[in-house]
């Protein structure tokens, strides 16, 4: 099992958001699943042996681009094409340097907190206000739609507690308020998520901030992320 | 787009004061990006973050907002040339054409009309906007009394359509809280109409022959400091005009050609004396970019198209559209009436009140928050279950309204039903039909308060 991004050669594509979305590109690798949370590499896999023409084509990922942010040229190309021709190139480790594009099922939206130095993300069902100023569906409003919007992206929930999620920031070093709570404990980071705020602790940066000081949130001594 | 949002927000100043009307200045630099908002709502900017903002963060089309005796009419501020892009921000605004040559009785009846032609769907008011008033007579002080009958008989904004500078003083005059769009500015007549739209702060719209003498007249009206400009290109064949409000729209967007970043003026009127083909031309540039359309007359079985086929078009492709939470009675609904609960998706919420209609028994329509989502839909995404209903039934009041605690729910909800009896122990769950069509025999079949 545990299939790595570096180990394989072949991503697959979703076209599927196409439908309303027609930018919208998403391209699941091992290690960074459908922002929808629907689909993850072996799902695309398996679609495609059974639906060889579907919206799930394989995408050999080619020459690296740039390994730490996730860049491969492969990808490039197909993302230019299925595009066609509005995107040509995205970073599926990164969320300050051109992320992935966004349709509008993002199973939960990250966004930087610039005054925190971290990353919060919200999840579809948390319907309050959130430290960045907007709500989830301001949020999906602003970025959604097929779109390239450096500092905000569209992910899964699991996609969280994958090696890759973020990595090119630090990964979940960086999360410093998160809004879904269950879910959250399930990371097996016990003391990483204590020192993360949750709507509890505050729904702005200020709030947050001082808690995050007190806990010794490893964001707040990382590299600035601007 | 020039800078995205992380990129200006590095220029404001991180206070997250919330002055600018959202509460962070992340909020607000994602609007700027988006071509939402403008930077002078943040008091806070440095000067010199201003002048290395304001190039790149002014919205692509300005959003100018007309006065009128109701709401303001916002046009312009459009950021996509397709609907599916994004979204259309800015309904057109629709004017009605009179002339101070007019009968009395013939100026009475259109104002008439403007008052009359209003409809309400799904929640939303769907009216004209403006009134057009036409200098013909000679005599300013006739179109001076037309101005001011409009603005005391009518919430319409106004546009004045004269070519005589002392005719149209007399009508700002008679109108001036109306603020009303003076039409128009040209190369002739600059000096004279610019000097009476700064003086009062009043749009004015550009007329040009060609696009680069509109253009041209765009630069030097910003240079005055006039910005609310509305843009006429002169065509007054369906083909040129066309033509035309495809390329104002796209040199803004696509070029970033800033002398052309306006919303547009056209009058289908002066195109055809079809009164038919005139409509047809109308709803063509209600998708096709008109900022304000001018109709000869209105009809109401021309106008009630229009006006839905304009908000159809100008509604958000990405989110569904949804009808209010709450109680809604149908057919004057007494204490035995049946008591029925769906979604707010508002397709869903018309065919089912629709249904209902035709059953003749008046009953009480429950509505229920689900995000403009379906029954089946919301029902798979947890927000139709019976512990977000329950609790909705208690505090939506329908209990003071009733003596029967009956509650019909959709039958594709079936399975919540055990749930909902736990949860509202005084209740007796009755499942009524998947398909609201079954709603009469099913109503006239079971109902029993
Ligand atoms: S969000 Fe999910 S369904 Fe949509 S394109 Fe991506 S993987 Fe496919
Ligand atoms: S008004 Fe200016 S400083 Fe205040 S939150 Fe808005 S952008 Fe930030």
């Amino acid at each position: 099992m545990c299939k790595t991004d570096e180990t394989t050669e072949i991503y697959y594509s979703c076209l599927l958001c196409q439908s309303f979305a027609p930018s919208h590109v998403c391209v699941v690798s091992p290690e960074r699943t459908g922002l929808c949370g629907s689909y993850n590499w072996m799902d695309c896999k398996a679609s495609n042996e059974i639906n060889p023409t579907g919206p799930n084509q394989p995408v050999p990922k080619g020459e690296t681009i740039d390994a730490r942010l996730g860049q491969w040229k492969g990808v490039n190309d197909f993302v230019f094409k299925a595009s066609r021709g509005k995107v040509d190139h995205y970073n599926f480790y990164s969320i300050i340097n051109d992320p992935m594009t966004t349709c509008g099922c993002m199973e939960c939206i990250a966004a930087i907190l610039p005054i925190c130095n971290g990353i919060m993300t919200v999840n579809r069902d948390f319907m309050g206000m959130t430290p960045c100023g907007m709500k989830f569906t301001t949020l999906a409003g602003t970025i959604g739609g097929g779109i390239t919007t450096p500092g905000f992206v569209g992910h899964s929930k699991y996609n969280v507690a994958q090696r890759k999620f973020l990595i090119a920031e630090g990964g979940i070093k960086r999360l410093v308020a998160v809004r879904f709570n269950e879910r959250a404990k399930e990371l097996g980071i016990p003391d990483l998520m204590d020192r993360i705020a949750d709507e509890t602790i505050g729904t702005t940066e200020e709030e947050i901030l001082p808690f995050l000081t007190e806990k010794n949130h490893p964001a707040i001594t990382m590299d600035p992320l601007m | 787009m020039a800078l995205t949002g992380i990129e200006i927000f590095k220029h404001l100043p991180k206070t997250n004061c919330g002055k600018c009307g959202v509460p962070t200045c992340l909020a607000f630099a994602m609007s700027l990006a988006a071509g939402k908002a403008e930077l002078a709502s943040c008091p806070s900017v440095s000067d010199e973050a201003k002048a290395k903002l304001e190039e790149a963060s002014a919205p692509p089309i300005r959003p100018i907002s007309i006065v009128t005796g109701d709401k303001p009419l916002k046009i312009g501020g459009e950021t996509v040339l397709f609907r599916h892009e994004k979204r259309l921000e800015n309904p057109p605004g629709i004017a009605i054409l009179i002339s101070d040559t007019m009968a009395e009785t013939e100026v009475s009846r259109r104002l008439q009309n403007f008052k009359k032609f209003r409809y309400e769907r799904v929640g939303m008011d769907l009216r004209p906007e403006l009134v057009a008033i036409k200098y013909a007579s000679g005599k300013p002080e006739a179109f001076a009394a037309l101005a001011g009958k409009v603005k005391a008989e009518t919430d319409g904004g106004i546009i004045l359509i004269c070519e005589d500078m002392a005719a149209m003083a007399g009508a700002v005059a008679a109108c001036a809280e109306r603020k009303p769009i003076l039409y128009g500015v040209t190369g002739a007549n600059f000096d004279a109409l610019t000097g009476l739209a700064k003086e009062k702060g009043l749009p004015v719209v550009a007329k040009g022959a060609s696009l680069d003498e509109l253009g041209g007249l765009t630069d030097r009206l910003t240079k005055l400091g006039i910005k609310d400009i509305i843009l006429d290109s002169g065509a007054r064949s369906l083909k040129q005009t066309y033509t035309d409000q495809v390329s104002i729209r796209r040199a803004p967007l696509l070029n970033k050609v800033r002398s052309l970043g306006f919303p547009t003026i056209v009058f289908p009127g002066e195109m055809t004396d079809n009164p038919l083909k005139e409509a047809l031309i109308a709803a063509t540039f209600m998708a096709k970019y008109a900022g304000i359309i001018v109709l000869s007359d209105f009809s109401g079985e021309t106008l009630f198209p229009l006006l839905v086929a304009r908000m159809n078009l100008f509604t958000d492709p990405q989110r569904p559209l949804a009808t209010g939470e709450g109680i809604y009675e149908i057919g004057g609904p007494n204490e035995n009436s049946p008591v029925i609960i769906t979604c707010n998706f508002s397709l869903t919420y018309f065919i089912v009140s629709g249904e209902i209609e035709n059953t003749r028994m008046p009953a009480y329509l429950l509505i229920k928050d689900t995000e403009g989502l379906s029954v089946m839909t919301a029902w798979a995404a947890g927000k139709f279950s019976a512990d977000s209903i329950a609790p909705f039934i208690k505090k939506c009041g329908i209990a003071d309204k009733v003596k029967h605690r009956k509650l019909i729910i959709p039958g594709y909800l079936a399975s919540e039903s055990g749930g909902l009896e736990e949860e509202l122990p005084d209740w007796e769950i009755l499942i009524g039909p998947r398909e609201a069509a079954h709603l009469t025999s099913y109503l006239k079949n079971t109902w029993k308060s």
